[in-house]
């Protein structure tokens, strides 16, 4: 029995402790911004199995509301960085997940090379009778005796076993459920977990069991003895020096407090640079993933949602309201920019390119879900009735909407997009004109909105008012791709 | 058509900031969006209720008169209003 840890379980539980944290954090500012848990897709106001809110909307309300008013505002000493900052939270858990895959497979590869797997993998059914006997000890105020030759008692090779070999790995793949792109490209996938919203709360109910682990964990460290268990923790041996595996260990705990509180700070007083320094290592990732998965969704119409959320109110403009009130008969499209032929398209020629009709699952950057079937043009047909230059490789879309009048919250300005143009020439990239079979409701975009299957909901812009075909997106805006981009520091890329 | 398409399309992208785009950038957009809520570039003291409120009056005077009734009735009897 080896009374040491190797060096390297030292090195990556210590980049564990520190990379989990900031994944939990960063986790609950996801959660923050759709505080709600449901086991099915359509999300239907009032049918969630878990509510970390006070706030009640039904699909009856009399009151209009957004998925917005949804969010809920949480403190930064639990999340990361707190107060509604949802981009950034996902920025950090996007950066954050990266190098925990990295320190997991770095893990598992030393556990099977070296052997160590001896110590953490089950290979007799004998091991649950003893890990019974083992909290019975515990409970008993007794130490369970170790294993023959191993350095852990049954309960503990059990759990360690689960938490590394199951419940991690179930981590990674439900948060991959959550993808949009790879759940425009293989519906099925989400479906293994009961679908998105499913997969969505295991990945809670791990993050509990993850909770719960480190909790007992924890408690077993101080029932062990601290001193004695720091030294095998921190410095590999029973036999080291405890003063010093002491020392170390609490100045390994006080650095990752000091971390989390000055990243916490970081982030909320320059949102703009922590977009950036995190976009350094998030984007690639998120635009990998975008471009490899092209949308391939042909949904039931029977799974069509009975209420389908918005994100966001409707334009508040005269200009707009008098286009309602003449059932957008004089809204004109300009499309234009590094095109040849530019032109202004009313609905009735948008119409004539020829509609295409799609049920698919729209995926909110705040976690909610919902079917609905899409009815548009596509916009590789509109694309090629203005010829794109050879340098055009963005399209830009400008909105009705003025979100300082619609949003508030210290946001100002025209909501606009951007996607790049092979994203925009994808089959299933519309211009929607009807939804469910009737004309698209104000709520929802009219007269136009845009469907990018493979993305996040805030790159479908609604109540589209102009197209513009560009060389990037740097000129538009504040030049980050889009108006939450500027605003709310979400990535350009949404494919994740 | 291309000039006027063109000319459309520029008062769209320079008129998302008001005319002030790439420009307001970094620590000016931190400054203003730690500001209370504006209304389009003037700062106010809107909340999200009187945004609603503003939303529900675009959709119809006669429909927000009523909810303004009905929330005004919820206040009375010390129900929230979301």
């Amino acid at each position: 029995m080896p009374d040491f840890f190797p060096w390297w379980v030292v090195v990556t539980h210590f980049l564990n402790v520190f990379v989990m944290l900031l994944l939990a954090r960063s986790g609950l500012e996801v959660l923050s911004a759709f505080p709600k848990l449901h086991w099915d897709d359509d999300c239907t106001p009032g049918r969630e199995w878990l509510r970390l809110t006070r706030r009640r909307f039904s699909a009856e309300d009399p009151r209009p509301w957004s998925s917005l008013d949804e969010e809920e505002a949480w403190p930064s000493t639990v999340a990361l960085p707190g107060r509604k900052n949802l981009g950034l939270g996902r920025h950090w858990h996007f950066m954050s997940i990266q190098f925990w895959i990295v320190t997991g497979a770095a893990y598992i590869a030393l556990v099977i090379a070296t052997g160590y797997w001896h110590y953490l993998v089950p290979t007799s059914w004998s091991i649950f009778p003893e890990a019974v006997r083992s909290v019975g000890s515990y409970l008993s105020f007794h130490y369970p005796p170790l294993l023959p030759g191993q350095p852990f008692n049954a309960v503990q090779k059990l759990s360690y076993f689960a938490v590394v070999f199951l419940l991690g790995p179930l981590q990674i793949a439900t948060g991959a459920a959550m993808s949009p792109a790879i759940l425009a490209r293989f519906p099925w996938y989400a479906r293994i977990f009961g679908g998105k919203q499913a997969a969505r709360s295991i990945h809670f109910l791990g993050l509990c069991a993850f909770a719960a682990f480190v909790f007992v964990h924890t408690v077993m460290v101080i029932i062990h003895g601290v001193p004695k268990e720091f030294a095998a923790i921190v410095l590999g041996s029973y036999g080291a020096s405890h003063p010093l595996a002491l020392a170390v260990g609490l100045t390994g705990i006080f650095l990752i407090l000091v971390f989390h509180v000055v990243v916490t700070w970081f982030s909320l007083r320059y949102r703009r640079r922590t977009q950036r320094m995190l976009g350094w290592m998030v984007n690639p990732f998120e635009r990998v993933v975008s471009r490899a998965f092209t949308s391939r969704q042909q949904r039931r119409p029977a799974a069509v949602s009975p209420y389908h959320r918005v994100n966001g109110y409707p334009p508040t403009s005269a200009e707009y309201d008098a286009l309602v009130a003449g059932g957008f008969r004089d809204f004109r499209l300009p499309v234009g920019g590094l095109v040849t032929a530019p032109g202004r398209f009313s609905l009735a020629e948008l119409r004539d390119l020829g509609l295409q009709s799609q049920v698919t699952m729209h995926n909110c950057i705040q976690g909610w879900t919902a079917t609905a079937e899409w009815t548009g043009v596509p916009l590789g047909a509109l694309l090629d009735q203005v010829q794109p230059m050879s340098d055009a490789d963005t399209v830009a879309l400008y909105a009705f909407d003025d979100k300082g009048e619609t949003e508030g919250e210290g946001r100002w300005g025209f909501f606009y997009s951007t996607i790049p143009l092979w994203l925009a020439r994808n089959p299933q990239t519309l211009l929607v004109l009807e939804m469910n079979g009737g004309p698209l409701p104000v709520q929802h975009g009219a007269p136009v909105r845009l469907r990018v299957e493979s993305q996040l909901g805030f790159k479908m812009t609604k109540w589209v008012r102009g197209i513009e075909l560009t060389h990037g997106y740097a000129h538009i805006g504040m030049g980050q791709g889009g108006w939450r981009e500027d605003q709310q520091f979400y990535a350009n890329a949404a494919g994740i | 058509m291309a000039h006027n398409v063109q000319a459309e399309l520029d008062a769209l992208r320079e008129g998302i900031y008001g005319g002030r785009g790439p420009g307001i950038d970094g620590e000016e957009l931190e400054r203003r969006t730690t500001l209370r809520p504006c209304v389009g570039n003037r700062p106010t003291a809107a909340t999200r209720e009187e945004l609603r409120l503003r939303t529900m009056r675009a959709r119809g005077e006669a429909e927000a008169a009523a909810l303004e009734e009905v929330w005004a009735a919820q206040q009375r009897l010390g129900g929230g209003t979301g």
